[in-house]
């Protein structure tokens, strides 16, 4: 018996002892794991890891999903283009008080992320690094993805420069153990690096002219370095940088905000290099848009695909609402509040309605009230040009057919009168207008929605070589004849050419804002041409009566403060507490 | 007094003896250590200065007694107590004294250490003999004889064996025999040996005598839980709490962590949420050692094996354990470092089969809810704030709409709607069921339980008509089994099942979604007094104005449903092997784990109404406009599950055997893990884990503990050649009330008990959320995407994951801990003081020091955080009874403060105000408020505000850098840190025949609440506000400004400075709450006779009765910013529990 009780006890120690052979029980993912030499070891894998250096390209829109940038509201709305309604998670909001720190501006919520560009220009270089490895890719398209590479870090350096100046310059992948400490470098040194990566993708053999696959529409391309080397330059003449003192004094570090000395030859360069690029796009098959009609042929180009008729669109990206997540759709955040399930979170202002001429060129007086005749809301917008009436929705507009929906945007102006389905009281909206722009054709159904994000288009190149042409050496007529293009093809008439150079660029200002309406040029052209922040808003109160008039009276709806020492960006201030010697930009 | 030490004998020499009969190498080892200090060298080493005068001899021996600690041992009539004798000597030795002492008598001595034996000359031959010669000259006609054993077996040598009421007595000898010549009217042989029992026997005709010997049970019957086994209360030298699961049982609460906090010291809880089947305690042991607090959790064991318990019946808990510092964490290692809590379920127990039935049935209550404007106050003020924003604006509600407001004579148009009243009830129900059989005879023991919980939740009803509830609720059903089998007398096997099963609803639509506003609170505090109605005739009513959210559309558009299974199966086996040596046994476990989650969701559209005045001639008619059609409940896209399943695995050699009073123990133990995940990184690979643990223990007599603990452990986080890493601690504990002389110099009437204990060591962390592979190199995820066609097509891309560190290894934290526990007067009073402190550093993080153009993903962890954490904790108690009534009290506090040494931050020498390093973890940033600006003058005095300036009514705060500029430099920590560092609980109860009674009271202190968002600034989210506006800063009445206790509102944020991080927000949250009361009576056997029943007991009780705080807006434990909280509940309970 108690032997027996033994035997059973060293059966049982046989039996729990006998795991512990196992000499490897703590796994690892040994080769299961997916590292860069396997990234690098084919070409598909390869390609893959291509398409997320794409992530980070300029948006206009943005998706609320993101929850990143303005939380809704896109950069269009922190220039007088748009406001931002009263829901407080618009952090726009912020900015029109004033209140605003290096934190909202670079960080999460505010208008930048410092951190992405960083991201995106190592895992570019980690490609240029690595791609050579690739054993079943072709030398060209080795080649070509460089130069996609190139042109991607030269977008992120432009996106910094223009927002901070000097920045740090890189050349390779670091990791935390071996990085080197890098300080801001020179405006100029930046300005440089930009170019020269622009220029060797122009040198690139391997990178097309233009993407010919619809699949590959974003890609990047020969036509778009062309373009980024003209609006690098553009930048690089205008009065912020191409002065001999900044906007602020900065002392010694003068040079990581300004080139330290103005040269007229900058405007000359950057009106070469938009040439240069005009003429190389229209001999490669990129034209401004002039065949469907002038209330067609804007829309076509700022938000239609190629195989729709857009020739003009160097680079955009489609925004498919359904891709970006739930609220995450531009229809969303930019959309007609009430009825149409918009959060209004960048209305139109009356301000941009004033940029709009009438399409005979004569002006809307905008500082009387106008009384409508009855049923005829739309009276005081009815001739203005071809351009607003694809940009901007107003009271009374048709905005889609089958059925006809006429957004109602007033209130009742006496006893009886209900106000309309969008009027003031439907908050958040602020503004008695709403985006139009990007929404033509797609107002019946919300799904499916691919505006397009039209990063840069032809039309851009014209407007650079016309204003730095007239800085360099006045009013052309090659400049007018490259304007009118822009102008006829929307029904508007010719420049007049008695114009000097002071009203030329006038305007330039005015047709830039007309043309580029939301399509983030506002911002930074303001900047640039160190013109302080629009403080003053207007929005027009429209009330109905029982005999079915309409009045429209413009009043001041917000003052906004400007800084001086906004014109350029702070860096965040959990970098500069990283103490590496990183430079915070002046006033911040 | 003298009876008492009639006869004594050298322990130390006698055990001696022992040793050299029964050797055990180990023992050698450890009594050469702790015995060679104090052999025989005390005699010589102590002098002694005496003073007496004409003196008995007793009264001088007595006097050597109290100044040393020597024993004398004699027989009464040796020394003749009418001598008396003067001596003066200054720092002499014993022997020099004695010899003073007895100089021209006929007593001799002999020394022996401590021990000195007093004879008659002639008569000092041998020790052992000299009770008998002493004996002699009396009157013995018989002789007996016996042997002395102990429980176990082994004879006790040195045992006192005395005739009862007489001098005449022995010693036993090496083997534990004695021999005695008895008068022949001599009726009770007394037995006694320090630290066991005493016995009386009847001699009667009786000759021989086999003795068993008992221990005292020091601590009655209390057996702690240690790891990987148990041990004596008396001979723990680590930090360990315990707790019956009786305790728990007195808090009528669902979540089995909530029913912890106050009564265990050293365990800080916060129970930050009261949603049914959420409402789990966050527990931190002695604080946060770690540089978050998110991630100092402790580790979790339920019958040994790694598992929650916040499901479990309180009714199958035997006992808590919480493992405080290293002696007791040291065997888990590389997971130690942030203290341990082991759950020990119920086993069967020898005897007839109990059935307990217990039934609950409770009604839960909000603690607090916050309080809202309504629509009038909230309109008014909406108004204000728009002007503040903006002066320009219009005004958005007129005087008149806002008289309708206030009047209501227009509800469905301008409504004032009371959200919190029209969603939320004042009581929602909650039962408990739980039947349990439990017994065994010596062979078989169970312990079966079966157990039901249903909580409802707070929300009214709206969705009944289409057959689906809109409220929460959670129901659980709990099994367990637990039976131990003795399959031979030496072989123990136990089988232990365990399980739920619990489905949880609610009508969140996404739970996780944190910002889509899906929840029910953030429903009602995005929902406006003035935006709708609510519901009318059925309706929805949405109405096109500020905010228009209706909380109930939300409400009416989906539910949840999550369903969870767990199952938990433990097989043991127990061998003695005894046969290879004695006390030595093999023991193993094998344990199978399941657990798997689904959720459902289910989603549908749903109409809502816009009321809309029409005036078809002239006439005004409420028409109302659909928006949207009913759909049909979808499943959404979300449905899914989560799985995991876990097998583990231990053997252990253990040895436990005793040599006279030398105690020796010893384990060692083997076991490993692997957990499979269905959803978490490399889910290929299962999370395992592998250890190998030693412990060795030993005391001499109870008196001298000391105990090494070992744990060798490896975790998969950390290169292979490097995995594996030592965690020793040791620890010593002296009970000093065990020492003979401190008995007799105090009295265990006076103080019952006192022990010291201390403990250092190092255990380990290897955790960082849930990074797996620290190692491992330059991993590339997919993730990411990019947008490419003109029919847009998403492709998923790999991005570039963790570089990996290969210097990677383990949290390291050193623990030291100092305790005293103390008992008096007969154990009435009792009083603890634990201090211990924490040095952690290696603590895995991120950097953060990188500048940003390196770009590396920075998940990867690094070992450069350094953490220091301090505290103490007191417990004191009195346990008493007048007669039948019996009564205790209890308390206990326990303090916890960690300061940062080191994390990856670049101190700031510019503004030091910004340096996290020498803070507390979990300190919020932010500004020191100072007021508002009043005047016009102060806005004109004021330095450059963010940039801008300052605003009539903004937030005044401290320029700490002094630059004249108040920006984001000005920030510093503030107050204290989010999670508390003190808690405290005060117990009381008392029971009088069958009546019972207990209460607790419960406290945090030391703890700061950031009151932001949802809570704070009004209109947030376009949502509500709170009625604290109402104490806020107006432009148009400057005079109450100077009483203002809150900034001026603001609709857009435009002034958002007024609502960041400041003193005037960061609230304290300290609360000290009654947090539970319980009042039972049971009805006895006698009184139940009828009913063969064995007992009932009816009781009434209550959680979180009333609570006083400082925060006011919501209940003090709740996160005030996040908008999914739920609030924490009262509860008001009734429960039977029958047991036949």
């Amino acid at each position: 018996m108690k032997t027996k009780n033994y035997i059973l006890g060293i059966v049982i120690a046989v039996i729990l002892l006998s795991p512990i052979s196992c000499k490897n029980f703590l796994e690892m993912p040994a080769q299961t794991g997916f590292n860069k030499d396997l990234v690098f070891s084919n070409y598909r894998d390869t390609e893959i890891y291509l398409y997320s250096l794409y992530q980070s390209v300029p948006k206009i829109m943005y998706g609320w999903a993101n929850n990143i940038m303005l939380f809704g509201p896109s950069r269009v709305s922190l220039t007088d283009e748009a406001i931002s309604g009263s829901y407080s998670g618009f952090t726009t909001n912020s900015l029109y008080a004033g209140a605003v720190t290096s934190s909202w501006f670079t960080t999460k919520n505010g208008e930048d992320v410092y951190n992405t560009h960083w991201k995106s220009i190592r895992n570019n270089f980690i490609m240029i690094e690595n791609i050579d490895k690739v054993p079943d890719a072709s030398a060209e398209v080795k080649g070509r993805i460089k130069g996609e590479c190139q042109i991607l870090i030269a977008v992120e350096y432009f996106e910094m420069w223009k927002r901070y100046g000097g920045v740090p310059i890189i050349k390779g992948s670091m990791t935390p153990a071996d990085y080197e400490i890098i300080k801001r470098q020179p405006l100029d040194a930046v300005y440089k690096y930009i170019i020269e990566l622009c220029d060797a993708v122009i040198a690139n053999p391997n990178i097309p002219v233009k993407v010919t696959n619809p699949l590959e529409f974003g890609r990047a391309t020969k036509a778009l370095a062309y373009g980024l080397k003209a609006r690098t330059m553009l930048y690089a003449a205008s009065p912020l940088f191409n002065a001999a003192t900044p906007y602020i004094d900065f002392g010694q570090n003068n040079n990581l905000i300004c080139f330290t000395n103005y040269d007229k030859n900058r405007w000359k360069l950057a009106m070469d290099a938009a040439l240069q690029a005009i003429q190389f796009c229209e001999s490669n098959g990129y034209s401004i848009v002039t065949s469907y009609g002038i209330n067609k042929n804007y829309a076509i180009a700022c938000q239609k695909r190629p195989k729709d008729g857009n020739t003009e669109i160097i680079w955009g990206t489609m925004y498919n609402s359904s891709l970006e997540g739930a609220n995450g759709g531009p229809e969303y955040m930019w959309g007609m509040r009430g009825r149409q399930g918009g959060a209004g979170a960048n209305t139109p202002t009356q301000n941009a309605v004033e940029m709009y001429h009438n399409a005979d060129g004569s002006s809307v007086n905008w500082d009387v009230k106008i009384t409508t005749p009855p049923n005829q809301p739309e009276f005081p917008y009815k001739n203005l040009e071809p351009r607003f009436q694809q940009s901007i929705g107003y009271n009374g507009c048709l905005w889609y057919t089958n059925p006809n929906f006429y957004p109602q945007f007033y209130n009742g102006g006496e006893a009886g009168v209900a106000n309309g389905l969008e009027g003031m009281k439907a908050t958040p909206v602020v503004g008695n207008y709403s985006m139009r722009k990007y929404f033509m054709d797609y107002e019946k159904s919300k799904s499916g929605m691919w505006p397009m994000n039209p990063i840069m288009r032809l039309a851009e190149m014209y407007f650079i070589y016309a204003e730095a042409s007239n800085e360099f050496q006045g009013p052309t007529a090659q400049a007018f004849d490259l304007l009118d293009v822009i102008r006829t093809r929307s029904g508007m008439p010719k420049v007049d050419r008695s114009l000097n150079q002071a009203a030329l660029r006038a305007f330039i200002v005015n047709e830039l804002f007309v043309e580029f309406y939301a399509e983030d040029h506002r911002y930074y052209d303001m900047r640039r041409w160190k013109i302080p922040g629009v403080k003053t808003i207007y929005n027009v109160n429209v009330l109905k009566y029982l005999n079915n008039t309409y009045t429209y009276e413009k009043y001041v709806s917000q003052t906004r403060v400007w800084n001086d020492f906004w014109f350029m960006h702070p860096f965040p201030l959990a970098e500069i507490t990283k103490n590496y010697g990183l430079i915070q930009n002046p006033g911040w | 007094m003298e009876k008492n030490r009639i006869v004594h004998t050298s322990l130390t020499r006698r055990v001696a003896d022992v040793i050299s009969l029964k050797m055990k190498l180990l023992t050698i080892f450890i009594f050469a250590g702790s015995m060679a200090l104090s052999a025989s060298s005390y005699s010589q080493k102590t002098r002694i200065d005496l003073q007496l005068e004409n003196s008995t001899l007793t009264e001088i021996l007595n006097s050597i007694e109290k100044k040393s600690e020597f024993i004398f041992i004699y027989n009464a009539n040796v020394v003749n107590a009418d001598l008396k004798r003067s001596i003066s000597v200054r720092v002499e030795q014993i022997d020099k004294i004695l010899e003073l002492l007895f100089q021209g008598t006929d007593i001799t001595y002999r020394i022996d250490d401590r021990q000195v034996f007093l004879s008659k000359k002639n008569d000092l031959k041998n020790p052992e003999q000299v009770n008998e010669s002493i004996l002699s000259d009396q009157v013995r006609n018989r002789k007996i004889s016996g042997t002395v054993k102990d429980s176990k077996g082994l004879p006790m040598p040195g045992t006192t064996v005395m005739v009862k009421e007489t001098t005449i007595g022995t010693i036993t000898d090496a083997d534990g025999y004695f021999t005695l010549n008895i008068p022949s009217d001599a009726k009770i042989l007394a037995v006694s040996f320090v630290g066991m029992i005493s016995q009386e026997l009847t001699i009667g005709s009786q000759t021989t005598f086999n003795i068993v010997m008992a221990e005292i049970p020091v601590d009655v019957g209390e057996v702690v839980v240690v790891g990987y086994g148990t041990q004596k209360k008396l001979t723990v030298t680590g930090a360990v709490s315990a707790l019956k699961g009786s305790e728990l049982l007195k808090s009528p609460v669902a979540n089995l962590t909530s029913a912890l906090v106050g009564r265990v010291s050293g365990v800080i809880g916060v129970q930050q949420n009261g949603q049914p089947g959420k409402d789990e305690t966050t527990l931190r042991i002695r604080g946060i050692g770690t540089l978050t607090s998110s991630v100092a959790t402790p580790l979790v064991l339920v019958d040994g094996i790694e598992r929650s318990f916040s499901q479990i019946d309180p009714n199958e808990i035997e006992s808590f354990s919480v493992l405080k510092d290293a002696s007791s964490t040291a065997v888990y290692g590389i997971r130690g470092a942030n203290g341990v809590i082991i759950v020990t379920t119920k086993k069967g127990t020898e005897g007839k089969a109990v059935v307990s039935y217990t039934g609950n049935t409770s009604l839960q209550s909000p603690t607090r809810l916050p309080k809202y404007l309504d629509a009038y106050n909230f309109s008014l003020i909406y108004n204000e704030a728009l002007r503040n924003d903006n002066p320009l604006t219009t005004q958005t509600f007129t005087d008149a709409e806002l008289q309708k407001f206030k009047d209501q004579s227009d509800p469905l148009f301008y409504p004032n709607t009371n959200w919190l009243k029209l969603l939320i009830k004042e009581y929602a129900p909650q039962t408990q069921h739980n039947l349990n059989i439990r017994g065994g005879t010596k062979n078989v023991k169970y312990f079966v339980s079966l157990g039901y919980l249903n909580q409802t939740g707070l929300i009214k009803e709206f969705q009944q008509s289409s057959g689906i509830s809109n409220n929460n609720n959670f129901s659980r059903y709990n099994f367990r089994s637990n039976v131990d089998i003795n399959v031979t007398p030496t072989t123990t096997v136990n089988f232990q099942l365990g399980g739920y099963s619990s489905v949880r609803h609610s009508s969140q639509i996404t739970e996780t979604d944190a910002g889509a506003n899906t929840t029910l609170m953030s429903q009602i505090l995005v929902s406006a007094p003035n935006a709708t109605i609510g519901m009318y005739d059925g309706k929805i009513i949405t109405l096109d104005r500020s905010g228009n959210k209706n909380a109930i559309a939300n409400l009416a558009a989906g539910f949840v449903d999550y369903t969870d299974n767990s199952l938990n199966i433990n097989l043991g086996i127990n061998q003695k092997l005894d046969m290879i040596t004695k006390g030595l046994s093999l023991r193993g476990k094998i344990a199978f784990d399941n657990f798997y989650d689904l959720r459902r969701v289910f989603n549908r559209s749903t109409p809502t109404y816009t009321p809309l005045k029409v005036y078809p001639n002239g006439v005004e008619t409420v028409v109302f406009r659909q928006n949207g059609e009913l759909g049909d409940f979808v499943s959404g896209p979300s449905t899914g599950f989560a799985r995991s399943r876990q097998l583990y695995m231990d053997w252990a050699l253990e040895y436990n055997n005793s040599f006279g009073r030398h105690n020796v123990g010893a384990l060692v133990l083997y076991n490993q893990k692997k957990r499979w995940y269905h959803s978490y990184a490399y889910p290929g690979i299962p999370l395992g884990y592998q250890d190998w643990v030693g412990r060795v223990t030993y005391n001499y007599a109870l008196r001298y503990l000391l105990e090494f603990n070992l744990g060798r452990n490896g975790s998969e986080n950390f290169p292979v050649n490097s995995r594996f890493g030592w965690f020793p601690a040791i620890s010593a504990g002296w009970v000093v009330t065990s020492e003979p002389a401190v008995e007799k110099l105090i009295g265990k009437n006076k103080l019952s008990y006192l022990k010291l204990r201390a403990s250092y060591g190092q255990v380990g962390n290897d955790i960082m959320g849930s990074t797996r592979f620290m190692y491992y190199p330059s991993e590339y995820l997919q993730g990411g995407s990019g947008i490419f066609g003109e029919d847009p097509v998403k492709y998923s891309s790999y991005t570039e994951g963790k570089l990996g560190n290969p210097d990677v290894t383990w949290e390291r934290s050193k623990k030291l801990d100092i305790a005293v526990e103390t008992r008096f007067f007969k154990d009435r009073l009792s009083l603890l003081f634990d201090y211990f402190s924490e040095d952690r550093n290696n603590i895995l993080t991120t950097r953060k020091t990188v500048p940003s153009y390196v770009a590396v993903t920075l998940s990867d962890a690094y070992n450069i955080g350094h953490v220091k954490n301090k505290g103490y904790e007191i417990e004191a108690g009195w346990e008493s009874n007048i007669k039948d009534f019996n009564y205790n009290f209890h308390a206990n506090y326990s303090f916890a403060r960690n300061k940062i040494l080191y994390m990856d931050e670049a101190l700031n020498d510019q503004y030091p105000n910004l340096n996290r390093t020498g803070h507390r973890v979990g300190e919020t940033f932010g500004y020191i408020f100072e007021g508002f600006y009043n005047t016009p003058d102060e806005v004109t005095a004021a330095p450059s505000y963010f940039g801008g300036r300052p605003t009539l009514g903004d937030n005044k705060y401290k320029d700490i850098t002094g630059d004249g500029v108040i920006n984001e430099y000005d920030q510093q920590a503030l107050k204290n840190p989010a999670f508390p560092e003190i808690t405290y609980g005060i117990s009381a109860a008392c029971s009088f025949k069958g009546v019972d009674l207990s209460i607790l009271f419960q406290g945090n202190a030391n703890v700061s609440v950031p009151v932001q968002d949802y809570f704070y600034r009004p209109f947030y989210m376009l949502g509500t506000a709170l009625e604290m506006v109402q104490n806020r800063w107006r432009l148009d009445s400057p005079d109450n400004n100077a009483h203002a206790t809150f900034p001026k509102p603001s609709v857009t944020y435009a002034r958002s400075q007024n609502f960041y991080n400041s003193t005037i927000n960061i609230y304290d949250g300290s609360y000290f709450r009654f947090k539970n009361l319980e009042l039972g009576y049971t009805f006895n056997k006698q009184q139940l006779k009828r009913l063969r029943l064995e007992s009932i007991r009816l009781s009434l009780s209550g959680q979180n009765l009333y609570t006083w705080d400082k925060l006011k807006i919501l209940d003090p434990e709740s996160i005030a910013n996040a908008n999914n909280q739920y609030p924490q509940c009262k509860v008001y309970n009734v429960g039977i529990k029958v047991q036949f």
